[in-house]
């Protein structure tokens, strides 16, 4: 069937009341999971900034020394999982 | 005779190119073919088929790539990606409502499935390959895409089912029983044809890809392609560049070639250098070239994937975009021991086995 002739139909869906599919669901939990992570790191990563500068400022060593390994320990674990699940073929 | 609606994506021509092989098929076995796509996908397989009915199906207004920041913006834009999935989703309830249709392709659109008419979905990408740093986000993503891939009744994968000889390598991986079940390994897909030519071209230089990726590749090339000897071809892939370039007997520039003009350069040239994007991929591996030189889009996780998957399967040359130096690479291409990719079934074998083993169960003849 040729159309060259004829109107152009252009559909958006934008204009259509939603009816809401289960991915979409899925998608949103999963991008406010996302977000939320995001969030909960960055404000790990602030709160320990700001108890190294504050540790730093009173010459407290031992907390800096401790606060420095416990994130030597925490990257070390999750690259060692990340090399694990690689190693393992699930990503 | 059955009515299918094919649907395939518009980030970049390749979905849409691949699917010629597919609707041609279809179109041979007689059946009716309604295209639903957008931008230039649309434009072209129009232009294909002008016989068949083609329909505006916006998709999604994301950035394919706009930067080497790809994947930040990416995530970022994801509100926008999902909000575009569903209003994808409104749309083809529309487009259903009004004719009927007894089977959907869809290439890469994520929207496009119904509970009611059997669907297909057509990806190389069954798993994202991200940096190790963001593992969990590559898991989860697996996840995603097992539950994406129960909406359909097959997955088809345009790839290679032995292990061996895989093109997309981890790409085309199934990470999920729901995944596994569905995948189909149809081999490649392209509608690019072998011709019975004389390979008189030393070497076809073919930039393409988003911007501003592309204008920096041009500009890198453009600068050292006068260093290599032998007769030189470039394509710019920019039909808007007017801008004069320097051209002798042995260097020609082309700002654009049709797909036509392009078909003929690439069955001519003994060495063809360009970016690792899969639909390229797919292109060389169905003229069976041997000797090539990948350049991945900066940021671009798969095509920096698939650089690295060629380098250490020892079957292409790969070099950062920075990093490139031709007139060197070039010489590695050819003489550190690169094979080419193994044979294949070729797209004219692989795209009628597809219609017999999956598409024809759903069809009338």
């Amino acid at each position: 069937m040729n159309t060259e002739d004829e109107p152009q139909a252009v559909y958006t869906g934008a204009d259509h009341q939603s009816t809401m599919d289960d991915l979409i669901v899925a998608g949103a939990l999963g991008l406010i999971g996302l977000y939320l992570a995001a969030v909960i790191v960055l404000f790990a990563v602030f709160s320990f900034v700001r108890l190294m500068y504050h540790s730093f400022v009173a010459g407290d060593a031992v907390v800096i020394f401790l606060g420095v390994f416990g994130v030597l320990i925490v990257l070390s674990l999750y690259m060692a999982i990340g090399f694990c699940v690689q190693k393992t073929d699930r990503i | 005779m059955s009515h299918v609606l094919v649907s395939p994506l518009n980030w970049g021509l390749g979905h849409a190119t691949r699917n010629i092989p597919v609707i041609q098929n279809l179109l041979a076995h007689g059946h009716e073919v309604t295209i639903a796509a957008c931008g230039n996908a649309k434009t072209v397989l129009g232009q294909e088929f002008p016989g068949c009915r083609s329909i505006e199906f916006p998709d999604y207004p994301v950035s394919f790539s706009a930067s080497r920041f790809f994947l930040p913006k990416f995530v970022a834009s994801l509100p926008v990606f999902l909000k575009a999935i569903a209003d994808e989703q409104n749309t083809l309830g529309l487009i259903l409502a009004e004719d009927d249709y007894d089977l959907i392709i869809s290439d890469n659109r994520l929207g496009v499935y119904s509970s009611e008419i059997p669907s297909v979905f057509i990806t190389h990408q069954l798993h994202y390959h991200l940096p190790l740093v963001f593992w969990p986000a590559e898991l989860l993503a697996v996840a995603f895409n097992g539950f994406h891939h129960g909406k359909y009744r097959h997955v088809i994968v345009p790839d290679n089912p032995k292990a061996g000889i895989s093109l997309a390598g981890k790409l085309s991986r199934p990470g999920t029983d729901t995944t596994r079940k569905r995948a189909y390994f149809c081999g490649i897909l392209t509608s690019t044809r072998k011709r019975a030519v004389k390979e008189d071209l030393d070497y076809l230089l073919m930039i393409s890809g988003p911007e501003p990726q592309r204008s920096h590749l041009e500009k890198i090339l453009l600068d050292q392609v006068a260093g290599i000897v032998g007769s030189r071809v470039v394509l710019l892939g920019s039909p808007d560049n007017h801008a004069p370039v320097e051209q002798s007997d042995a260097c020609r520039i082309i700002p654009y070639a049709s797909t036509s003009d392009k078909e003929d350069l690439m069955n001519r040239a003994k060495c063809i250098i360009c970016r690792s994007g899969y639909t390229s991929m797919m292109e060389i591996a169905e003229l069976g070239k041997r000797h090539a030189v990948f350049i991945p889009t900066p940021g671009q996780t798969e095509q920096e994937y698939l650089s690295w998957y060629y380098e250490k399967k020892g079957w292409f040359h790969s070099q950062r975009q920075n990093h490139l130096n031709l007139a060197e690479d070039i010489r590695i291409a050819h003489h550190s021991g690169y094979t080419g990719f193994p044979d294949m079934p070729k797209t004219e074998e692989n795209v009628a086995k597809l219609y017999d083993q999956v598409f024809a169960q759903y069809l009338d003849r």
